[in-house]
């Protein structure tokens, strides 16, 4: 089942001084399918983010069409694009971006209060706390956790609503080698065990590696990695 | 985990951050609950001023100078029958008198009299026991005196006189009383002490004496001129007050009215006549026809002659015709067609050889006085063709004839007569002095009723008598129902006023009833700049926030959920804000109390301002302040909405600004227009009314400030724009060598362009609104003798507690004073009533009219006329409009500006009802604005058309002098020494100009201390901006610490920043402030160029101050930190 097409999407971006406009994304196809996962590498500022963004209808493309779960992004109003997000997507950032004012569970239930938050969601935010080993720091917050710790609750946080498709944009950036191993590790497993597709961008290759699939993001474009760790 | 949970928590962890919000709300709603409970504080101290005022007296009746019998409150009780609830019926008198120690010292005037017993006291709290030789002062007039109970002092007072001191023949000597009493106790404000019928905003001197003893002293036994009616719980409806009259009506006696019936000798009748003299002319319409009766008219002429023979001092009697014509057979039953216009029948003892030598057909000249246009006395005369002599014998010897001409018809001797006019006792003869022996009063002359009413009719009157056949009554008795019967108190206008009515009315309908929307207007600035600042440090809490926003969007709330989120956290903050605000509110308010009863105690006058909130007005200002701060808060957050969510999260939105150079493109035509505009409004408002000077004033500032602010928009864009192509195309190596430290500090400004405009457009506005306001202070004229000017060229104003009956520049006898030669003198009558001035909170449904003649203000070109009535006519002098012909129930009149408009509310063509001495309803109708002046309280009218209205209205109590020597004190103590005996206050016109913009200045002091604390708010939120920025820029600072730049620098550089935005503001606030007031310059206005220079000084410190403080917080311990964390 297909989770994210991507069919010849452009990303432009006119400069403030007016002149030609600058493609950073150029003609790109992409399929995802249910339970795959593919991590997207490249240099710093060659547009990794823009993509991860228009993967999860963060930003629009100046040309092209995505299509997530069957739902064609261009065609839908700013509702029903939040409402893709909160069912179908899940994200973890860079920055963790917990609400330092709500605890562990407090913040991994909050997708849920975009429909009003039930007993299921609770039991399920801890179900998925216990397995990735913080169900006794639930009633804490952000500010006693560690960077590591804090990533792995955003984590669990994307994964609340069983969302089709889980996009991380640099979620190791702020790790160190041991939390940043350990951090892909639960992806891949989160990614194994939930069937949930995994787009992971990232520009360290040997994390980028343990994915099924790497591609590499040069000059707007997506080609084959053909590199090693 | 719920929304509501998520709110709380956001509430708690940004705890600190909220403070700033929650603080400002509650600023904006303790200035706004503030000012509205002040309105509310003054409003009820009125209602307490004015309940204790009058006590538990519901109704009052003030008969004035006539004085009716004191039983009359007796019988007035029992007719009302004692129901449940009803009180007390008091009869008192009240008058006025001057109080003195009779050891020395400066008489004290205007002081009320009243005369009482122990029913007035029940109206109060407590009863005050007093013998006939003791007085109670209130606390004023004790303080006034310097007197303490077991004091000796000196009470002198008008007697009531049967005529008006200032009428011919009216009795000028004796007419006053005295009474020396000691002081047995001094009475509270809250036991009466304050009584008095009128609601003046000025205190009261009372001084209480017993009824009796006064009503002796008064030559009144037995009399009183107040009625009051007290209920203890309830004030009467208008049904009540009408039932009131009614008993009254069924109640009383002619004789209340001064009139009387006597039987005339011989069966010849009965005779109506009135201890006033005169019959007024309605009591002659209710009785003469519908009874059968006919008027008759008795005059004292000054001289009888016939060629070159003359008579002093007669009577001569003017007779209906048909008395003429049941006469005109003569002895010999010759009839001889009776007596035709300018005839007279001369009675034989002045026909004698020893008097006139006169015969039938000789021309007699009646030589008599009367009472000019302008109140002098003139000696007129008539001929009339004698038509018959008649003897002394029968109907001719009628002593009744001659009215009760007072300190004349009780006398004994010709030469004991005391009339108003001088008397040469010289010319009396033995002869008159046998004739009034064997005669007294009887005619000598007999000429037409017609032709006498021509004569001698005047404003009292014109008939002394109404005789009635000895077959119309039976008796005395049934002649005095019978005129009773057809006589209604009313037709005197003796009718009950609702004195707590109108009382509690006045002080709901004046200025108080405004006061709290006025000192809300006064705070707007800086209610507006408490809101601004709200919403101001909610955005900036907001905006650091932004990842949090920008995580909720990512994970699928809507724009809207969020902004919910957002404008919840904002509405509990203002709530709480709000909450506490109604808090700081009492404590506000009563600072505020506190200054009107100090520094500001002119605004209010010598009302008691005690503190009273109410509900409404603390739970609606609350609400309005929680309103506008959360519109605030939800406008400044619509802008946070806009940025992509992929933006927040980069933290875009924390550090976006300015903003794009298209939408300030049409900054320079728009500031242009704006500019041009300016200059148009104050062309417009130039030399116009006042009002549209102010909406010329505030009109041409607000474009003025609106072409600054676009221009500083314009500005900043720029700043924020990166450099263009064409020379911009140099940026690679010519922006770096232009790149300058103060080039970066001017670019970071331009990088929050919205935040640098809101705090450039407060601190202008504040400052517009404080220098402009301040500019417009009012000064008293350096020169009173300038006779289009506030004092109307008059140098003093005198009021007498005793009116003068004479003109002050004449001696009684009416000749000139030489003492006043070359000085001028506007007299005016007042009738009782409250002044309509802006120290009278309340607003009087009545207020005093003063009597004027016209023609000595149009002479002198006195005063300054704002604006006049159109279609009047009026021309080129306003004063004749007081003669115009407005119809024949209406009285025109003229009053100043402040007057009409701020103590009446009224305007052009407006007019108020009044009721004349005959109960006869009319309107005065304003017909032309004054400009500010010395004339401020009273309405203006024609004193000869208020005589008419007002007939008993005796002498001149204020006069307005200017006096032509280069010593103009020498008049105040003219005054004061020749008319110490009248209470007389002399008072320099300037210094009442002075009291007057007292007032006026002390509002606008108001103004500029809250203008300026708006102005303080906003300088202070240029310091948060100041914070702000510098932690957004926590990261550019630490790298230039890094590359060498010392603290000092930064802290310098930012100085600069902000100071050149503080500067912007202040430049525009004194531009705007210019353009506004260059029309009132060119108009003369005098502007406090210190005081204002000052206000800048103190501003300009003040944003110094907030400035340093904020660099020097911002960067202090270390930025590497920041360098870190980027």
């Amino acid at each position: 089942m297909t989770v994210l097409e991507l069919d010849n999407v452009s990303r432009h971006y006119a400069p403030a001084t007016g002149g030609a406009a600058i493609a950073v994304l150029d003609g790109i196809s992409l399929r995802i399918e249910r339970g795959d996962a593919l991590a997207i590498i490249g240099p710093s500022g060659c547009g990794k983010s823009t993509l991860l963004n228009l993967m999860g209808a963060l930003d629009q493309p100046s040309a092209g069409r995505v299509v997530i779960d069957g739902y064609d992004v261009a065609g839908l109003d700013d509702r029903r694009r939040a409402k893709l997000r909160n069912e179908r997507i899940g994200f973890v950032f860079q920055a963790h971006h917990l609400l330092p004012q709500c605890t562990v569970l407090e913040n991994v239930l909050v997708p849920t209060l975009v429909r009003g938050s039930c007993a299921a969601d609770r039991a399920r935010a801890e179900d998925l706390l216990e397995r990735i080993g913080l169900a006794d720091r639930r009633t804490h917050r952000p500010g006693r956790l560690s960077g590591g710790e804090c990533q792995r609750v955003a984590v669990v946080r994307a994964l609340i609503n069983r969302p089709a498709l889980l996009l991380a944009d640099e979620p190791t950036g702020s790790l160190d080698r041991a939390g940043a191993t350990k951090l892909v590790e639960l992806l891949v497993e989160l990614n194994q065990q939930q069937q949930v597709a995994l787009v992971m961008v990232t520009h360290a290759v040997e994390l980028a590696a343990r994915l099924g699939t790497v591609r590499e993001l040069r000059d707007g474009r997506l080609h084959p990695w053909r590199g090693v760790p | 985990m719920t929304r509501w949970s998520l709110l709380r928590a956001s509430l708690w962890h940004d705890r600190r951050t909220h403070l700033g919000v929650v603080l400002g709300v509650m600023v904006a709603t303790a200035a706004l609950v503030g000012a509205l409970s002040l309105g509310d504080s003054l409003r009820a101290s009125l209602r307490a001023v004015a309940l204790e005022r009058l006590g538990h007296t519901t109704e009052a009746l003030l008969t004035g100078d006539r004085y009716f019998r004191d039983v009359l409150a007796d019988e007035l009780a029992d007719q009302l029958g004692g129901e449940p609830g009803e009180g007390t019926v008091a009869a008192a008198i009240l008058t006025r008198a001057t109080a003195a120690d009779p050891a020395g010292g400066a008489p004290v005037g205007a002081v009320q009299l009243l005369g009482v017993d122990g029913r007035f006291w029940q109206l109060g709290r407590e009863p005050v026991a007093l013998r006939s030789d003791e007085v109670a002062l209130n606390r004023y007039l004790a303080g006034r005196l310097g007197a303490a109970v077991g004091d000796v002092l000196m009470l002198r007072f008008d007697k009531p006189a049967a005529l008006p001191a200032d009428a011919v023949l009216g009795d000028l000597e004796d007419r006053r009383g005295s009474m020396r009493v000691r002081v047995a106790a001094i009475v509270d404000d809250d036991n009466l002490g304050r009584f008095g019928l009128e609601a003046t905003g000025r205190p009261v001197a009372n001084a209480f004496v017993d009824r009796s003893a006064l009503a002796a002293a008064m030559d009144q036994p037995g009399r009183a001129n107040l009625l009051l009616v007290g209920a203890a719980q309830r004030s009467r409806s208008a049904a009540d007050v009408a039932r009131l009259d009614r008993a009254l009506a069924a109640t009383w006696r002619i004789e209340d009215a001064g009139l009387s019936v006597i039987d005339l000798d011989n069966g010849r009748g009965y005779q109506l006549q009135s201890r006033h003299v005169f019959l007024p002319a309605h009591v002659r319409r209710a009785v003469e026809r519908p009874l059968g009766g006919r008027a008759v008219l008795g005059y004292l002429a000054n001289e009888l002659t016939v060629g070159d023979r003359s008579v002093p001092y007669a009577i001569v009697a003017a007779m209906p015709d048909d008395w003429f014509a049941h006469r005109s057979a003569g002895p010999d039953g010759e009839v001889d067609g009776g007596n035709d216009a300018r005839t007279v029948w001369l009675n034989d003892w002045a026909a004698d050889e020893q008097d006139l030598a006169a015969s039938v057909g000789d021309e007699l000249t009646i030589r008599y006085y009367v009472e000019s246009a302008d109140s002098r006395l003139a000696e007129r005369s008539a001929s009339f063709r004698i038509a018959r002599i008649v003897p002394m014998a029968g109907p001719y010897i009628d002593p009744a004839l001659m009215p009760p001409f007072p300190s004349i018809a009780e006398v004994e001797h010709h030469a004991d007569w005391k009339a108003g006019v001088s008397i040469d006792l010289g010319r009396i003869r033995p002869r008159d002095e046998d004739y009034w022996r064997l005669y007294r009063g009887s005619p000598r002359a007999f000429v037409t009723l017609d032709d006498g009413r021509v004569l001698w009719g005047g404003r009292s009157g014109d008939s002394t008598a109404i005789r009635f056949d000895a077959t119309r009554f039976d008796s005395v008795e049934d002649a005095r129902r019978a005129i009773g019967a057809r006589l209604d108190p009313g037709q005197l206008g003796w009718t009950f006023q609702p004195v707590r009515r109108q009382a509690l009315t006045a002080a709901g309908q004046g200025p108080a009833r405004y006061f709290g929307g006025l000192f809300t207007g006064l705070s707007l600035f800086l209610i507006a700049a408490a809101v601004m600042l709200t919403a101001m440090l909610f955005v900036f809490a907001v905006e650091q926030r932004g990842g949090q926003i920008g995580l909720l969007l990512a994970v699928g709330f809507t724009a809207r959920q969020v902004r919910r989120l957002l404008i919840g956290e904002g509405a509990a903050l203002a709530l709480l804000g709000s909450v506490l605000g109604i808090a700081a509110a009492l404590g506000y308010t009563q600072l505020l109390l506190l200054a009107l009863r100090t520094v500001w105690a002119d605004a209010v006058g010598s009302t008691p301002i005690v503190f009273s909130a109410g509900a409404g007005s603390m739970a609606g200002g609350a609400a309005i302040a929680w309103l506008a701060s959360l519109a605030a808060i939800g406008l400044s957050t619509r802008r946070l909405l806009r940025f992509e969510p992929s933006s927040l999260l980069r933290g875009v939105a924390a550090h976006a600004g300015g903003d794009a150079p298209g939408r300030a493109r049409y900054a320079w035509p728009a500031a242009a227009l704006c500019v041009l505009g300016a200059v148009a409004l104050g062309a417009w408002g130039q030399g116009a009314s006042a009002g549209m000077q102010a909406a010329g004033f505030i009109g041409a500032g607000t474009l003025t400030l609106a072409a600054a602010v676009l221009l500083v928009r314009r500005w900043l864009a720029r700043l924020a724009a990166p450099r263009e192509g064409g020379r911009g195309t140099a940026a690679g190596a010519g922006a770096a060598a232009r790149l300058t430290w103060a080039g970066l500090s001017w670019q970071a400004v331009g990088r929050r362009a919205g935040r640098s405009l809101t705090v450039i457009a407060v601190l202008a506005c504040g400052l517009f609104l404080t220098l402009a306001i301040g500019a417009n202070r009012q000064a008293p004229p350096s020169d009173p003798l300038e006779r289009g000017g506030p004092t109307g060229g008059y140098q003093f104003m005198v009021n007498l507690t005793h009116p003068l009956p004479h003109r002050l520049d004449q001696r009684p006898d009416g000749t000139p004073d030489a003492a006043w030669a070359g000085s001028e003198v506007l007299a005016m009558r007042l009738t009782a009533g409250p002044q309509a001035s802006c120290d009278n909170l309340n607003r009087p449904a009545q207020p005093r009219l003063a009597g004027v003649d016209g023609g000595v203000l149009a002479a002198g070109e006195a005063f300054g006329f704002m604006s006049v009535a159109p279609g009047l006519g009026g021309g080129e002098q306003p004063w004749d409009l007081l003669q115009a012909d407005l119809g024949p129930d209406v009285l025109p009149a003229i009053a100043d500006q402040p007057t009409l408009l701020w103590a009446l509310g009224l305007g052009l063509g407006d007019g108020l009802s009044y009721t004349d001495e005959r109960g006869r309803d009319f309107e005065v109708r304003i017909v032309a604005m004054l400009e500010p002046s010395v004339l401020q309280g009273t309405l203006l009218v024609d004193s000869s058309r208020l005589l008419q209205r007002y007939p008993s209205l005796e002498g001149y109590s204020r006069l307005l002098v200017r006096w032509p020597q280069a010593d103009a004190d020498a008049a105040g103590r003219l005054i004061t020494r020749a008319h110490a005996d009248r209470g007389p206050s002399v008072v320099p016109t300037i210094e009442l100009m002075s009291r007057f913009h007292a007032l006026e200045n002390t509002y606008l002091s108001i103004f500029l201390l809250l203008g300026g604390l708006g102005v303080a708010l906003g300088s202070l939120g240029l310091g948060v901006v100041v914070l702000r920025q510098v932690m957004d820029r926590r990261g550019e600072l630490a790298l230039l610490r890094a590359v060498g730049f010392s603290r000092a620098r930064l802290m310098r550089g930012l100085m600069v920043e902000h100071l050149g935005l503080a500067a912007l503001g202040l430049a525009a606030g004194v531009a705007a402030t210019i353009v506004a007031l260059v029309p009132a310059w060119r108009d003369g206005l005098a502007v406090a160029w210190l005081s204002l220079s000052l206000v800048l000084a103190v501003v300009a410190a003040s944003l110094v101050a907030w400035i340093a403080l904020a660099a020097w917080w911002a960067t202090r311990g270390s930025l590497l930190d920041a360098l870190r964390s980027e």
